[in-house]
């Protein structure tokens, strides 16, 4: 049986224990999914399993699931760079995937970065990463470490660091 | 026995003396400065500063009231005086009257008193010369003014009149004179002859399409000066370099005045207005007045921007007028000294040379380009990294004490940098690689332990692709050249900085304006014109290039617009057009409406070379203008002549890059 045709539902479930219901076809995005199911190259699998992924919790793993079902009706269209424009918005034009991601918070993004990357869903790990360097992008460092959290320089690891980068620096 | 005591005496005396001068050489020469100070309060020097109050006498004879009535001999007596404007050349400013009292002629009790409701005064060398005023500051030495024009506008006064008699006064007079004007040049002392006192009979005169103002003068009376004590002590001369303290009375001055609203747009008026005049026409008078007001205006639309504590800060740092920080304020944000732009023209020509220097240019006019452009830019951060880390401490202290208390692992993510530092490096490099180029220069800035991402071979191999290869429209980079190092290619090949901001090139001339009989442009009118070219790298070989009279503050949302609606977007001035790189040389070719224009730039690896900043902008952001041609055709080949235009292009012609975080 081919996937891409496969109607029936699996259940992913969270550290947290919850299930989320989706059809087959559209969790094989997921790398994890189609190595759980013993997925061969051209795609024929006997009969889709549930999986367990242990290592999302469920609040993360709901938007994951989310993403999974929107994607499979309406693929994210990929990602061109080097960038048209320095804002999230300008880079995805398609309503659906710039509402996916507003408002959320920095912790969750970060989960679902994680997340991406663990259950290998490439397009997701492609949003969810431009969302990160849209935050960053045109900050002075001084913003990224306070986005980020990071504490600051010392003065002389600042110098290094402007030695180190004379293609930009010209000191 | 006399004779020797009184030798002793003598040499005693002498050989103190001798004794007495080495040791206090330098308070005698204190004492003798200050003893010469003493003699100029003492002989009162006059000047036409606010050091010097001037005694008016204004002698009426000739006018006419309200109801008919001829004036005879009505004296009055002005007390008040000359202020100069800073910043003007011929000297000239206002009269300002102290206090005003009057008596009649025979000495009756009468009092009668004449209010000014405006004045100005202006020295000059011919007034029957039109060129008069276009001296040039440091060319000769200075000019001697043998004349000063003053004008006046008094308002109506009603004259005391007898009971059952209609109310009699004299109506708002125009007042003219020209008064010589005689100036010690070692002293500075200014004495100032009595003088006619003219009003202007206008005549317009109706022609074809226009009306010319014509006017006769006629003698209504005299004026003489009597300077009388000096106000304050002090001898300073109306030319002498003035200190701050007299900019910041001129600036609080200027700024109790009423002055008419202004439009929104008003300021590439201003600019383009920038006028000097030179004869003594009526129109011109107004013109001129007009253009002071309009002058106080801009710096009183200016001045908030620099923060609300300016005038505090400006009135108390004068005092301390030695130290090298008396033309900085502390901005509202603290931290960080900004100069008070507004003040910027009023200074000296060898101040501003020296706050020139010390930001490492190499001409006024150099730093005034530099100060204008990165004022433009929101809240103009034209250097990399350095500026305001002062604000971000505390706010960064803020959201510790948040963080403290939400996350009890707090102390273990700030010491490995925070969450994202906790993804994978694949994931992090994937982020990264989504950045403008020139961005990577912070993420090496904000923490040392992401030099995996910003200080690898590998991470400059993969930039140099992005810069190299699409820049120079080649297939495979030769890093063979550079050693077999990317970063050694990165930091020798000259390269364009695409996005996060655009080149800029400001070009300031002046004019000489044609003058012609539908024109009210006074004589000796000179016009200051400002253009500007913009460009906008993209990192695929596009550029968006403007030739236009907007600010940048204006373009660069223009070009904004013109990137979120993509290629081939229209704007006003803003077109599309390619470039690409070879070596140094740049070529950018742009398709206008009327035809296609092709420069050739040549990339400036440092600013330094140049002089123009100490290197805060970094790498790569000057360009040299070389080559400016046109063509209707588009065909810029060596050997298509019949329409390619080429320009001359002026020696030392700079874009500078201006980085924006809208672009």
């Amino acid at each position: 049986m081919n996937a891409d045709e496969c109607m029936e539902t699996i259940k992913l479930t969270s550290r947290g224990g919850d299930s989320f219901e989706l059809p087959y076809a559209a969790a094989r995005l997921a790398h994890v999914v189609r190595d759980a199911n013993d997925e061969n190259d051209d795609g024929d699998i006997d009969s889709p399993e549930d999986v367990e992924i242990l290592k999302v919790n469920s609040p993360c793993l709901e938007k994951v699931v989310e993403f999974l079902k929107h994607y499979h009706e309406e693929a994210l269209t990929e990602i061109k760079t080097p960038l048209e424009d320095n804002t999230f918005e300008g880079n995805v034009k398609q309503e659906w995937y710039q509402n996916f991601l507003k408002g959320i918070d920095q912790p969750m993004l970060f989960d679902l970065v994680t997340a991406a990357n663990f259950m290998a869903i490439q397009p997701l790990l492609d949003l969810t990463c431009l969302k990160v360097s849209c935050q960053l992008m045109g900050k002075s460092a001084e913003e990224i470490r306070q986005i980020l959290n990071i504490p600051k320089l010392t003065p002389e690891e600042e110098e290094t660091a402007r030695r180190d980068h004379r293609w930009i620096f010209d000191d | 026995m006399y004779w020797l005591s009184t030798l002793a005496a003598l040499i005693v005396s002498s050989l103190v003396g001798i004794d007495a001068f080495a040791a206090n050489q330098q308070s005698t020469r204190t004492a003798s400065c200050l003893s010469m100070a003493q003699d100029a309060v003492d002989t009162k020097i006059t000047t036409l500063t606010d050091a010097t109050n001037w005694r008016l006498r204004l002698l009426l004879n000739g006018v006419t009231t309200t109801q008919g009535r001829k004036i005879d001999g009505q004296l009055f007596v002005l007390n008040g005086n000359f202020i100069e404007e800073e910043g003007y050349e011929p000297p000239q400013g206002l009269f300002t009257s102290l206090t005003s009292s009057n008596k009649s002629e025979d000495g009756s009790d009468e009092v009668l008193s004449l209010e000014i409701s405006s004045s100005r005064w202006k020295l000059s060398e011919d007034p029957d010369d039109p060129k008069d005023g276009l001296w040039i500051w440091g060319l000769f030495k200075e000019p001697l003014y043998p004349f000063m024009l003053l004008q006046m506008e008094t308002k109506e006064l009603e004259l005391s009149s007898a009971e059952g008699e209609e109310k009699d006064s004299i109506p708002a007079l125009k007042l003219y004179a020209q008064i010589n004007h005689i100036r010690d040049q070692e002293t500075g002392n200014v004495d100032l002859k009595t003088a006619d006192v003219n009003i202007r009979l206008l005549e317009q005169i109706q022609l074809p399409g226009a009306t010319v103002d014509l006017y006769e003068n006629e003698k209504v009376g005299q004026v003489s000066f009597q300077p009388l004590s000096n106000s304050r002590a002090s001898g300073r001369e109306w030319h002498s370099n003035t200190n701050l303290t007299q900019h910041s009375t001129m600036v609080s001055r200027e700024r109790d005045e009423a002055l008419p609203a202004i439009p929104e747009n008003s300021e590439s008026k201003l600019r383009s207005a920038s006028l000097l005049i030179g004869d003594d026409e009526e129109d011109a008078d107004d013109q001129e007045q007009r253009l002071y007001e309009a002058d106080n205006i801009q710096a009183d639309e200016e001045e908030p921007k620099t923060g609300d504590n300016n005038e505090t800060t400006l009135t108390t740092s004068h005092t301390s007028d030695e130290d090298g920080n008396r033309f900085y304020v502390q901005s509202a944000t603290g931290g960080q000294w900004e100069l008070t732009w507004p003040i910027w023209h009023l200074l000296p020509r060898n101040e501003r040379r020296e706050i020139a220097t010390q930001y490492g240019m190499k001409t006024i006019g150099d730093f005034e380009e530099y100060m204008s452009l990165t004022r433009a830019v929101d809240e103009s951060e034209g250097i990399i990294g350095t500026a305001r880390s002062g604000v971000i401490v505390s706010s960064a202290a803020d959201m510790r004490d948040r963080t403290d208390a939400a996350e009890s692992n707090y102390l273990e993510i700030i010491e490995r940098g925070g969450l994202p530092c906790t993804l994978p490096d694949e994931i992090l490099r994937k982020c990264f690689a989504f950045l403008p180029i020139d961005d990577h220069a912070n993420l090496a800035l904000v923490s040392p332990h992401w030099s995996k991402f910003t200080r690898c071979e590998e991470l400059y191999k993969s930039l140099c692709q992005r810069i190299y290869l699409n820049q120079s429209k080649r297939k495979v980079l030769h890093v063979h050249k550079f050693g077999n190092s990317y970063r050694r290619m990165l930091e020798l090949r000259p390269r364009i900085r695409v996005g996060g901001g655009l080149y800029v090139l400001q070009y300031k001339e002046v004019k000489k304006i044609q003058r012609d009989m539908w024109t009210d442009i006074p004589v000796g009118a000179v016009l200051e014109s400002i253009y500007y070219r913009y460009l906008y790298f993209f990192e695929d070989g596009r550029v968006m290039y403007a030739l236009t009279h907007a600010h940048p503050m204006e373009m660069i949302p223009r070009f904004h617009n013109m990137i979120l609606r993509g290629y081939g977007s229209k704007d006003k001035w803003g077109v599309w057009g390619k470039y690409q790189i070879k070596k140094d040389i740049v070529r950018v070719w742009a398709t206008q409406q009327w035809h296609d224009v092709c420069f050739q730039m040549r990339v400036l690896p440092s600013n330094k070379v140049l002089n123009y900043d100490n290197g805060d902008r970094g790498v790569c952001t000057s360009m040299q203008l070389d080559k400016h041609m046109s063509s209707a055709s588009g065909n810029f080949e060596e050997d298509n002549r019949y329409d390619l235009v080429t320009y001359e292009v002026p020696p030392h012609l700079y874009f500078r890059f201006l980085r924006d975080r809208r672009l």
